[in-house]
């Protein structure tokens, strides 16, 4: 063989990268030339197996177990203390599963309860009286969602039993809920009401902006577009509005329009109320006097009335209207708010007592 | 977490190729045997969040082993700059039989030292009997790249065994362009 193995043909087969027919030529070659042999031999030894007799210490087998018992101790601590918190979790979820089952439970049967509510019955008395937009029968049934209308010279008695909502001429007054749960709400977009209650029935008033929640009184209470008024001649009412909030005691008046006074209740306005019977002039003396640059609000039924009014004033009433539904709405999300954390609370110091028991 | 028994079957099994690899890149017994301690410890911290079974445990060793050594070759390259340690490398008068083979292995070892990263881990790897095949997932390379680096190595060595005039064939550089 004259020709040596280049030092590239020996890089190549030592390295393993040699095709298979070079490879063939290759080890030819090396079977004949000790040189090239020895070469390649040399160059293998770079990266064949040197098996070392060198043994790391006794000591390092050691360091390594007694860390892996370290570890193990470790993780199984973590492991230990990890198994609590997934039992504690597990119960929570369980019991807040059986929270949800339950307060579901309650709602439900709650709005059963709520659609069924107090039995209202409609008066009609006097006059034009609509009910849901057609004339009212006397003692028909009211319900949740029921609109009662008055004209000029209509007067009608909502009554349930221990009491008794007298409807003023030209309002116009919603039931907005009806529940034995959570009381009546009635929703008084104008006119004039007088409230006497001599029961336990839990109920309300919406007037714009103002929620009058009565405790246990006789009030008369008035309401126009831009204004409320609520005379108090038993017992106590509040009035709140999202700015301000006000106790009306016995025997005051209240306006919205100075919300942070109250005048004296006048011997015909109590008479009024005391009686039930609505003293038209004086209402109507007072709804001009507060409604100076508006003499004609009456009730919608009045047809030559309402086309009289002007779109402004439409559209005013009816952003009022909007924004007591809403606040309608906020109020009954409140409310079934407050019944669950009651409920909570209640469940809570129940177990509160199992457990100290 | 990895069980007392694998681990005590691991370190039975590799911990002398482990240590022999990492004694052929630190060079210092003591040194090497606490790089072999920290190997392990390492191993046993990722049971406990990963895998670790009989399968993957060679390689997972020899790729820890590999790092462990790079960071404490840098440390020690930070803490004591040109202090090579002169005894390491053959010394060359010594003796002018050229075909002495112990001689070209302690000279082919030195230059094995010298190597970067990783063309070293790859040719300590091989001392240590791994294939390719097994070298390639511990390097993360393809075992075709594998090749080419240990071809690089072997044509420095080659041309470095060259410079000092040790048994290179006639005309052997005659034709390296030809080739291929």
């Amino acid at each position: 063989m004259s020709n040596h193995l280049t030092g590239k043909e020996i890089d190549y087969y030592v390295s393993g990268l040699t095709s298979a027919e070079d490879a063939e030529r290759v080890r030819t070659h090396l079977d004949s030339c000790p040189q090239c042999r020895k070469l390649a031999e040399t160059l293998s030894s770079v990266i064949s197996e040197h098996p070392s007799d060198s043994m790391p210490g006794i000591h390092v087998h050691e360091a390594v177990m007694s860390h892996w018992q370290r570890v193990n101790t470790q993780v199984t601590e973590k492991e230990s203390g990890e198994k609590p918190v997934i039992n504690r979790f597990t119960a929570g979820l369980a019991l807040a599963a059986s929270f949800i089952l339950v307060i579901s439970a309650y709602l439900f049967f709650g709005i059963i309860e709520t659609d069924k509510g107090y039995s209202l019955t409609l008066q009609s008395v006097a006059g034009e009286v609509y009910l849901n937009g057609s004339s009212a029968a006397d003692n028909s049934a009211i319900t949740k969602g029921s609109l009662i209308k008055t004209g000029k010279k209509g007067i009608a008695i909502v009554s349930a039993s221990g009491y008794k909502l007298y409807i003023g001429d030209s309002s116009s007054l919603a039931i907005s809920r009806n529940s034995s749960r959570t009381g009546i709400q009635f929703l008084l977009d104008e006119g004039a009401v007088i409230s006497k209650s001599s029961g336990d029935i839990a109920y309300s008033f919406s007037c714009g902006n103002y929620d009058v929640s009565p405790m246990g009184t006789d009030f008369m209470m008035k309401c126009s577009i831009k204004k409320a008024e609520v005379a108090v001649s038993l017992g106590k009412v509040k009035v709140e509005a999202p700015d301000m909030s006000v106790e009306i005691s016995e025997g005051s008046i209240w306006s919205s329009e100075t919300p942070g006074e109250l005048t004296a209740l006048d011997s015909a306005t109590a008479a009024m109320i005391n009686t039930g019977t609505f003293n038209n002039s004086l209402i109507n003396k007072n709804r001009v006097k507060m409604e100076i640059n508006k003499p004609a609000i009456t009730g919608k039924t009045e047809n030559s009335e309402t086309n009289s009014r002007d779109p402004e004033e439409k559209k005013i009433r009816k952003e009022f209207r909007d924004k007591a539904e809403i606040k309608q709405m906020n109020r009954e999300l409140r409310q079934e708010r407050k019944d669950i954390n009651d409920f909570r609370r209640e469940q809570r110091t129940e177990r509160k007592g199992r457990k100290s028991e | 977490m990895i069980p007392r028994t694998e681990i005590e079957r691991a370190y039975d099994l590799y911990s002398k190729e482990i240590f022999t690899y990492i004694l052929r890149s630190v060079h210092d017994q003591d040194e090497a045997e606490d790089i072999l301690q920290d190997v392990f410890i390492k191993l046993i911290n990722y049971s406990v969040k990963s895998s670790v079974h009989s399968g993957n445990i060679r390689a997972l060793l020899y790729s820890i082993a590999r790092s462990v050594c790079i960071d404490s070759a840098r440390k020690r390259s930070r803490a004591k700059i040109d202090t090579t340690d002169i005894t390491m490398l053959p010394d060359r008068n010594r003796n002018n039989d050229m075909d002495s083979s112990d001689e070209i292995i302690d000279i082919i070892n030195s230059m094995i030292d010298t190597l970067g990263e990783p063309e070293k881990s790859i040719i300590l790897f091989r001392k240590n009997g791994l294939t390719y095949s097994e070298i390639a997932p511990i390097m993360k390379i393809s075992e075709r790249t594998l090749k080419r680096k240990v071809k690089s190595v072997i044509e420095y060595i080659r041309k470095k065994l060259r410079d000092k005039g040790f048994f290179i064939p006639d005309d052997t550089d005659k034709e390296d362009e030809s080739f291929n």
